[in-house]
């Protein structure tokens, strides 16, 4: 069962190339960098597995793309400021990166045909978990019309997206300040679909927050996310070492993701691939 | 009855004409000093006339716009300086611990609206009284709570523009910090953050999509001098939108915001 439509597929796989393009220079840089730092060997063990054979000039269509491939390099050229100072709390001006990638094209039309695809029962809300400027919460919440909670560990992320609300005029989306695996402090409604669909959630142990989502959602109600799962389990994701630098952990397999939800008590798992990134649905009956 | 006279501006050197009206005898026989400032802005400094409570001309002095008020004296703004407002009649903002009165008389109003927070007093006669307007002035009031160690007649007079442009909406979250900020601008300055101004070049399109009439190149080169200098020449929708770019721009950690000391 597809959770995202082709053309958007297409989108992430282009994308992919051009982050494919730029790991050499990535493994050339960190080879390079006097600094040490906790994921270092890990990383450039995962550039080995994920290397293209040949280097190669990426296909670029749009002035996004442009700006997309200028963003991985901007990550490379400013390895030691973020292994220094990045932490998901505080993104300092890393806050960009995230903002860039929420306010894209893609991401934006991923977030509306997913928000299409909510089932909307009589009451209750839906939640996004790390929620980082709002464009994923907006989106939803244009669409489905009902309220929309988005909880968001670093603070300036929920200012930002207050102001996008505001130059909205979007009035059904709440932002919260506040830890996401501690989500039920901040809600006390009823919850029928949950989103972990933002990029921030690949930083994350994908394990707790199917755990958090299961505990918050309403029997009948459907989670939706999205996160950079390893094709097999000793083969790294193609962007598992940047993800690494922002201290991402070591992503588990399709297969095992899939236990996992089941696990939890999650059932009508579905798992699709768009690039390197595999959007899953899965529903709480 | 109001009469005209001719002040020298020493900074300027030429005449200023000076309207003397009964909102500034009043003022000046109000005052425990007998006299009152008439504050007249200038490009780059105030001329303050002191006038007494029979209109003669007591002195004047040239103050830079950065310079501190001086305590224990009231200012009057000209009623020429209060006609472009269409909401606001009349204020009176008094600091008590700094012993200063600064007011504008567009008329004698019969009925002001008062609100008193900490150390400061500050009295507003609207035309209108729309429901939001009680939200308005308490903001007003908090950010002046906030800001009254750097307030300055000219940005008093800036953030009084504000109100009378917007007070007719709903007033946002954020309008407080941007009251206070402007309040503030004459001892506030910014520093561009360099690693940020990079990642800043991603965001660029969105940002000015949603602020069209700011850019980085005015922040970058006006960093490191007084915030007013962004705000001086600008009509209060270009100031509204120029300080909320300011403060997109700081949550983004482009800018970071500095007290002049």
């Amino acid at each position: 069962m597809t959770i995202i439509a082709g053309s958007l597929v297409r989108e992430y796989e282009n994308l992919a190339t051009i982050a494919a393009s730029l790991l050499p220079k990535l493994k050339e840089t960190l080879e390079n960098l006097d600094i040490k730092f906790e994921n270092k060997d890990s990383i450039l063990k995962a550039l080995d597995y994920v290397l293209p054979k040949q280097p190669f000039v990426p296909f670029i269509s749009s002035a996004w793309e442009s700006l997309f491939q200028k963003a991985i390099q901007l990550i490379i050229e400013d390895i030691p400021s973020i292994v220094e100072d990045f932490s998901r709390e505080n993104m300092g001006c890393v806050r960009m990166l995230i903002e860039f990638l929420l306010e894209s094209p893609v991401y934006s039309e991923t977030m509306r045909e997913i928000g299409r695809k909510i089932k909307i029962p009589e009451i209750g809300s839906i939640l996004e978990l790390n929620s980082g400027t709002g464009r994923g919460s907006l989106e939803v919440a244009k669409v489905t019309g009902r309220k929309v909670i988005g909880i968001e560990a670093d603070e300036k992320n929920i200012e930002i997206a207050k102001d996008y609300m505001e130059l909205e005029k979007v009035n059904n989306v709440v932002f919260i300040h506040g830890d996401p695996l501690r989500a039920g402090r901040y809600v006390s409604e009823p919850i029928f679909a949950i989103l972990l669909t933002s990029p921030i959630t690949w930083l994350y142990d994908i394990e707790s927050l199917v755990s958090k989502a299961y505990s918050l959602l309403e029997y009948g109600g459907t989670l939706y996310g999205s996160y950079p799962l390893r094709e097999k389990s000793d083969y790294p994701n193609l962007i598992e070492p940047i993800l690494k630098l922002f201290g991402g952990v070591t992503p588990p397999d399709k297969t095992k993701i899939r236990w996992i939800i089941e696990r939890e008590g999650f059932h009508k798992v579905s798992i699709q691939k768009a690039g390197p990134i595999y959007f899953f649905k899965a529903s709480k009956i | 009855m109001k009469r005209v006279i001719h002040v020298y501006c020493p900074a300027c050197k030429t005449q200023v004409p000076i309207e003397i009206d009964e909102s500034i005898l009043t003022s000046a026989k109000n005052s425990p000093i007998g006299m009152t400032g008439v504050v007249d802005i200038h490009r780059d400094h105030a001329l303050v006339i002191y006038i007494d409570a029979q209109g003669h001309e007591r002195g004047s002095r040239v103050y830079s716009l950065i310079a501190p008020l001086e305590t224990g004296k009231s200012f009057t703004i000209p009623f020429k300086y209060m006609t472009s407002f269409k909401n606001i009649k009349a204020f009176k903002l008094i600091l008590k611990d700094k012993d200063l009165v600064i007011e504008g008389y567009k008329e004698r109003p019969n009925i002001m609206m008062k609100g008193v927070l900490n150390k400061v007093e500050l009295e507003i006669a609207f035309s209108k009284l729309p429901s939001q307007i009680y939200e308005w002035f308490n903001m007003f009031l908090r950010s002046i709570d906030k800001s009254r160690d750097k307030i300055k007649i000219e940005t008093l007079y800036k953030a009084l523009q504000l109100i009378d442009s917007f007070c007719e909406t709903e007033p946002s979250e954020k309008m407080e910090n941007l009251l206070t900020l402007v309040l503030s601008s004459m001892k506030i300055t910014y520093k561009v953050d360099e690693r940020a101004r990079k990642y800043y070049e991603l965001v660029r399109p969105l940002l000015e999509k949603n602020y069209p009439w700011s850019n980085i190149k005015e922040i970058e080169d006006l960093q490191g001098k007084p915030l007013y200098e962004i705000l001086r020449l600008k009509d209060p929708f270009a100031l509204k939108e120029s300080i909320e770019f300011l403060l997109a721009l700081e949550k983004r950690e482009v800018i970071h915001f500095e007290e002049i000391t």
